[in-house]
């Protein structure tokens, strides 16, 4: 299956990209989908937390929704989902 | 101020077509937070002649506010910036009316800030503040105009359950950030603005355009995006019945 990935904010620097379209294997979770994104030290520490958890500082979006409180790491992916990432921000 | 003259003040904006001049005289609107992004929707707001701000900020100026919190100049330092900033409102326009609040926003505070009030504008620098504003929001059926800034970048967003989701739909309590957070003038600015706009046009009845939206604003590359925010079924607070 095919999942289109968009970079939102500094987000776009760190994977020098505004969107990507990544082949991922049917049933693959989000785990998966960020676990091929992050090939390296940076982009790993950007969206993973303690203990591989999904960082608090980002949001993901799938198909417009939130994963944080549906299902993070382990939401499950279908053809044609669309994720979007960004930073939590919070000055004033 | 007679008549004539605070029609001669409003006298470019009532030519813009759906302007409501009286729609936004009759209006409140709380700012909960007078810094960067307060500044800008302070000064804008009561520039276009909102009928009540209840400003709220219980902080004084420091000197090192200056480069982006344009209500303030130097000898605003040391004094409360609602102090500040209602001098320095009222000499723009004496036409609105302004409430000046030196409260800390809290759980306990927060019933009585938004109270009757049409607008609840974010000028607030952490996410637990946002929270408790945003949960006031959500019990009170009143909107929510968040704002944030880092560095180059700035996020607007317009929630107003259950027509939209909330803040709580997007983000988790408890999230830290670097002190001091990099942040130069324009920045907060910008959204500052963009908060006043959609403010102004909630008030007036016409749609917000950052209703259920993200706008997410990179100064670095001078991009907007617009990213859709649909509720989440898993929030804590607005998918409840």
């Amino acid at each position: 299956m095919h999942i289109k990935v968009k970079f939102l904010a500094y987000f776009r620097d760190l994977f020098q990209s505004r969107e990507k379209i990544i082949a991922l294997p049917e049933g693959a979770r989000l785990r998966q989908l960020l676990g091929s994104l992050c090939d390296s030290a940076e982009r790993h520490k950007a969206v993973f937390g303690k203990e591989e958890s999904l960082s608090p500082h980002i949001v993901i979006m799938k198909n417009g929704v939130p994963v944080q409180n549906s299902g993070g790491l382990d939401a499950a992916l279908e053809n044609g989902d669309v994720i979007a990432i960004f930073p939590f921000i919070g000055g004033g | 101020m007679g008549r004539e003259r605070e029609s001669e003040r409003y006298s470019r904006q009532i030519l813009v077509p759906g302007w409501n001049q009286e729609k936004l005289k009759r209006a409140t609107a709380l700012i909960v937070g007078l810094g960067g992004l307060g500044s800008a929707s302070a000064l804008y707001l009561a520039g276009a002649g909102i009928g009540r701000l209840r400003l709220c900020d219980c902080d004084k100026v420091e000197r090192s506010d200056l480069n982006r919190q344009v209500l303030y100049e130097e000898s605003s330092i040391g004094s409360f910036k609602v102090e500040e900033a209602g001098r320095r409102l009222a000499a723009l326009n004496p036409l609105v009316e302004l409430e000046k609040l030196n409260v800390f926003l809290d759980s306990h505070t927060v019933g009585e800030l938004v109270k009757g009030c049409q607008v609840i504008l974010d000028g607030l620098d952490n996410l637990e503040s946002r929270f408790i504003l945003n949960q006031e929001s959500f019990k009170k059926r009143i909107p929510y105009i968040y704002g944030a800034v880092h560095g180059w970048l700035g996020y607007a967003g317009f929630f107003h359950p259950p027509q939209t989701g909330c803040l709580a739909c997007l983000m988790q309590p408890g999230l830290s950030q670097p002190e001091p957070v990099p942040v130069f003038g324009t920045v907060p600015g910008m959204i500052g603005l963009v908060q006043a706009t959609e403010a102004i046009k909630w008030i007036q009845g016409i749609a917000p355009s950052l209703l259920g939206r993200l706008l997410i604003y990179d100064g670095l590359h001078l991009t907007f995006d617009l990213v859709n925010v649909d509720k989440n079924p898993a929030c804590p607070l607005c998918s409840k019945k």
